[in-house]
């Protein structure tokens, strides 16, 4: 399947009362939310929000304690199998063998989706080139610099061509130009289809390339919107000239978010 | 089948360049070095070669006259008696003319001479020189007795009939065959670490996550381990045996068989290793963990000190699968064939079979969690 053949508006993603509790602390507390196909949507929260939480368990990488996740319409707690083709999940590690070769890497996850033969090969051809790697496919991954490896690691998770691609903050630690390739390839992969799913520090990313803005703290939804949504929710005037980061100041406070790790 | 992850599996166990070290030039070395350190500890039998041994006699002395026939009795052992009058015979000693020299100076004396290096030779000479004194002084009790009571002594020869008989029982093999054989063998269950190579690149980055999403069942991850690990194994071991065999002159026996077993015991480490790797988080503690067992298990299989002279309990011994890998191999080296080989192989199967499964047990919780 192609990407410009996915139809949009249909509800691609739904999450009612998901819970996740570690050690009887709610880590994520019945967040209850829809994302639509077509969509950017941005996930914001401080350190330890629940964010990478809720993520993983719409990959079904982590059980929920409570509530449900809906993917495609499938319950991913009995039918998680039927929707994995149709995920892409970029984690905020790097998820690539350093000893192998770029194209090596894509061949291998593409392939883990049940992809062969000459599918195989455009499949990985088409996604360096997507990922601007095609002329340095027999380089070695640890030979990459960090923003090649990134770029690389979505790569990896496009082979199957997704309709759903959740990106888990991809452009930590790299340089601009590298972070400006990034965001110009998730849209154009959203205008040609895909639905994205978006979680970063960085307020001007997902001010750049979402439609619709979840702010989670404390393992709860505490805004939904567009960013002129967002805007409004905090102050009177339509058109003030809030940034996001006001916004997400406003709203989540400006108390420093330490926390240690296993607490999340 | 999930042939690309086996491949990409393989290069990159393939691709480590410290593993390659490990599973071809360690044993190389480690056989070169053991096969010398213990070259006599394996030296059972002594061939000795003809010698000579040179006697002297006082004229008139009652052994002289028979000294002929003790020379052709000698001759027949492959020892070369040759008199020498007059000389040194210290100096006969000395520049090797003589391996020991016999001086008979009186009818019940003699002096037998003999350097360090020649302790067999003199203990042979020893033994054969004081049989025929025996006889000699016999002789001449037997004459003196019959003149003096007149009897005739009979005239039929008496003639001792030695039967030799040689029992067929096993060759020993020599030091190179034989660590060149165990420590093949050893090294074959060190390649565990062949696995560390995929198993640490996947566990520093977040790969296992990754896969989780892929639509990629527990048996079909088990097997992009097992296969690969299986087949670097093998390799690496071939390539070892390979350059042991003509940096050493090993010699192996039933080639084909011994290539049978290499190839079990590489699926037995690659199943032994999952297992290890998938119950301890940490690399490093699995491979500590792995090689103390292996260590435990050449230990009472011979790999360190020849199963042949090992003074440990037997059901320890048996215990050991290494044992009857060892025994077997070594076994079609000497003699050709092992009344070892079906218990070996069987053993062999048994952990693949059992390992298999708890491997595959252990992957599917591991995903569960």
């Amino acid at each position: 399947m192609k990407w410009e053949d996915i139809e949009l508006s249909e509800t691609i993603l739904r999450l009612e009362g998901l819970t996740k509790k570690y050690d009887n602390k709610p880590v994520v507390d019945h967040i209850n939310l829809e994302i639509k196909k077509g969509e950017i949507f941005g996930l914001l929260g401080p350190n330890g929000a629940g964010k990478s939480t809720t993520m993983n368990m719409v990959c079904a990488l982590v059980k929920p304690t409570a509530g449900k996740v809906e993917l495609f319409d499938y319950d991913t707690k009995t039918d998680m199998k039927k929707v994995k083709s149709k995920l892409g999940y970029i984690p905020q590690e790097l998820a690539i063998h350093g000893n192998l070769k770029a194209w090596e890497n894509v061949e291998l996850f593409t392939s883990l989706y049940g992809i062969k033969g000459e599918q195989l090969k455009e499949a990985v051809t088409e996604s360096l080139e997507f990922v601007g790697l095609e002329d340095k496919r027999n380089g070695f991954a640890k030979k990459y610099s960090g923003g090649m490896k990134r770029r690389l690691n979505i790569a990896c998770a496009i082979g199957h061509k997704p309709e759903l691609l959740i990106f888990d903050e991809p452009t930590v630690g790299i340089d601009p130009q590298s972070r400006n390739f990034i965001l110009e390839k998730i849209k154009y992969v959203n205008q040609h289809g895909a639905t994205v799913i978006y979680t970063s520090h960085y307020m001007e990313e997902i001010e750049a390339i979402c439609t619709r803005i979840a702010i989670m703290d404390n393992g709860k939804i505490i805004a939904i919107g567009t960013k002129e949504e967002l805007v409004e929710m905090v102050t009177s005037n339509k058109d003030s000239n809030m940034t996001l980061e006001e916004v997400f100041l406003t709203l989540t406070g400006k108390k420093l978010r330490d926390y240690a790790e296993g607490e999340i | 089948m999930p042939w690309i992850l086996i491949k990409n599996n393989l290069k990159l166990m393939l691709r480590s360049k410290w593993i390659l070290f490990m599973m071809i030039i360690m044993p190389l070395i480690t056989i070169g070095l053991l096969s010398n350190a213990f070259k006599s500890m394996l030296t059972t039998s002594f061939e000795i070669n003809e010698f000579k041994v040179g006697y002297r006699t006082n004229t008139g002395s009652l052994y002289e006259p028979m000294m002929s026939k003790l020379q052709d009795s000698c001759k027949e052992q492959g020892i070369l008696l040759q008199e020498y009058p007059e000389g040194d015979i210290k100096e006969l000693l000395l520049n090797r003319t003589v391996a020991v020299f016999v001086d008979i100076q009186s009818d019940n004396f003699y002096k037998l001479y003999r350097s360090d290096e020649k302790k067999i030779e003199a203990a042979m000479t020893d033994s054969i020189f004081s049989g025929f004194f025996y006889q000699v002084n016999e002789a001449v009790t037997v004459k003196t007795y019959s003149v003096q009571n007149k009897i005739n002594p009979s005239t039929e020869q008496w003639e001792s009939k030695l039967i030799q008989e040689k029992l067929p029982t096993d060759p020993v093999p020599s030091s190179t065959d034989y660590y060149g054989i165990i420590y093949i063998v050893y090294f074959a269950w060190c390649g565990l670490v062949s696995l560390v190579a995929v198993i640490s690149s996947e566990r520093k980055s977040a790969i296992l996550r990754r896969m989780r999403i892929t639509q990629m069942s527990n048996l079909n991850q088990y097997l992009g381990k097992f296969i690969p690990c299986t087949l670097a194994i093998f390799l690496e071991v071939c390539a070892s045996w390979i350059l042991s065999v003509l940096l050493y002159d090993i010699h192996w026996g039933n080639i084909g068989i011994s290539i049978f077993i290499i190839a079990l015991i590489s699926m037995a480490t690659s199943a032994f290793g999952i297992i290890l790797f998938q119950l301890f988080h940490n690399v490093a503690i699995g491979i500590v963990i792995g090689f103390i067992i292996t260590w435990i298990c050449g230990y009472f299989g011979g790999s360190f000190q020849s199963y042949m002279y090992l003074d440990i309990p037997k059901f320890l011994i048996n215990a050991s699968p290494i044992y009857y890998i060892n025994r077997t191999l070594v076994e079609f080296s000497t003699v050709g064939h092992s009344d070892y080989a079906g218990i070996c192989i069987g053993y062999l199967l048994a952990i693949i079979f059992s390992s298999g499964l708890i491997g595959i047990l252990l992957i599917r919780r591991k995903m569960e969690e």
